[in-house]
C-alpha cells in the first residue's frame, strides 16, 4: 500500500473514529450537558435497549460524518472532490472551513439531503445558504 | 456554495449517511440476520443498557465508515487526497477497491490504528465475532 494511502487510513481512523466513538461515550456519561446528551439520558430512562439503539444510530452517524467533514475542514485531512462532469474542487478550500457546519445545520444537507430521521439540537445554527 | 460542494454534499448525505443509518436498523429487527445484529441482540437480552450502546457506539461509527469508503470504492464518491508531503493519491483508483476491506480486516487500518474499541465480525481465523 502506498504511503500516501496509509497516511490517509491514519489520519481517518484517528481523527474520525476515535474522535466519534470517544464523543459519543462522552454523551452516555452524567458529567455530559449537551442537548444530544440530555437527549440520550432521557431515552435511556424510558426506551428499552433495543429502542435507545434506534434513537441514537443517526446522532453516532451524524456524528462521525461531522468528525470526517471537520478534519477536512481543518485542512487534517486534504481531499479533492471530483463531481461527475469531472470538475474538481478542493474540499477545504472551497468548503471555507465550514463543510461540519453546512452539514449540521438546520437548514443544512442533512435536512434537505437526507431521507432518514435527524433530530436538529441546535436549531436555527448553520446556513447551508451562505 | 458551490454547485460541485453541492455534488459532494448529496452524494455523501445519499450513499453514507442515509446507508448508514438503514444498515444500522437492520440490526435492531428481530429476528437478528446478520452477525452486528445478533451480537446486538444477545447484549440487549443479557446484558445492560449501558454495555449494549458501547456496542452500538462503536459498531456504528465502523458502519458510516465503511460506506464512505465503499462510496470511494465504487467510484460514487471521486476523492483525491494530498498528504503532508504534498503527493496526491487517487483514492478510487489507488485504493483498488479494497479500501472498505482494508479498513474492516483482520489486520486492516482500524486495527492497526485505532485506539479505541472494536468488534471483528469476520475474523480471518475464527466463526464468531472477536472484541477488541
Amino acid at each position: 500500500m502506498e504511503p500516501e494511502l496509509k497516511e490517509f487510513a491514519k489520519l481517518l481512523v484517528q481523527l474520525v473514529r476515535d474522535e466519534a466513538i470517544q464523543n459519543s461515550d462522552f454523551s452516555l456519561s452524567s458529567q455530559a450537558r449537551g442537548p444530544t446528551a440530555r437527549r440520550w439520558q432521557q431515552a435511556a430512562t424510558h426506551q428499552s435497549p433495543l429502542e435507545f439503539a434506534r434513537t441514537i444510530i443517526p446522532d453516532i452517524v451524524d456524528e462521525t460524518v461531522f468528525y470526517l467533514l471537520n478534519a477536512i475542514d481543518n485542512g487534517s485531512l486534504k481531499l479533492t472532490f471530483a463531481t461527475q462532469n469531472g470538475t474538481q474542487v478542493d474540499l477545504t478550500k472551497d468548503g471555507h472551513g465550514e463543510l461540519a457546519g453546512w452539514y449540521l445545520g438546520s437548514d443544512g444537507w442533512r435536512a434537505a439531503y437526507s431521507k432518514e430521521r435527524f433530530v436538529d439540537d441546535f436549531p436555527t445554527s448553520g446556513d447551508a445558504t451562505s | 456554495m458551490n454547485s460541485e460542494i453541492q455534488e459532494f454534499a448529496r452524494t455523501l448525505i445519499a450513499r453514507v449517511r442515509d446507508e448508514a443509518i438503514r444498515s444500522s436498523d437492520i440490526a435492531i429487527q428481530r429476528p437478528a440476520v446478520d452477525p452486528m445484529a445478533k451480537r446486538w441482540q444477545k447484549v440487549a437480552d443479557s446484558m445492560s443498557s449501558d454495555e449494549l450502546i458501547r456496542i452500538v457506539i462503536a459498531d456504528v461509527v465502523d458502519e458510516t465508515l465503511f460506506f464512505f469508503l465503499n462510496a470511494i470504492d465504487d467510484g460514487s464518491l471521486s476523492l483525491v487526497y494530498r498528504s503532508s508531503s504534498g503527493a496526491t493519491v487517487d483514492l478510487t483508483t489507488e485504493g483498488h477497491g479494497e479500501l472498505s476491506g482494508w479498513y474492516l480486516g483482520s489486520d486492516g487500518w482500524r486495527a492497526t490504528y485505532s485506539k479505541e474499541r472494536f468488534v471483528e465480525d469476520f475474523p480471518d481465523s475464527a466463526e464468531t465475532g472477536q472484541e477488541h
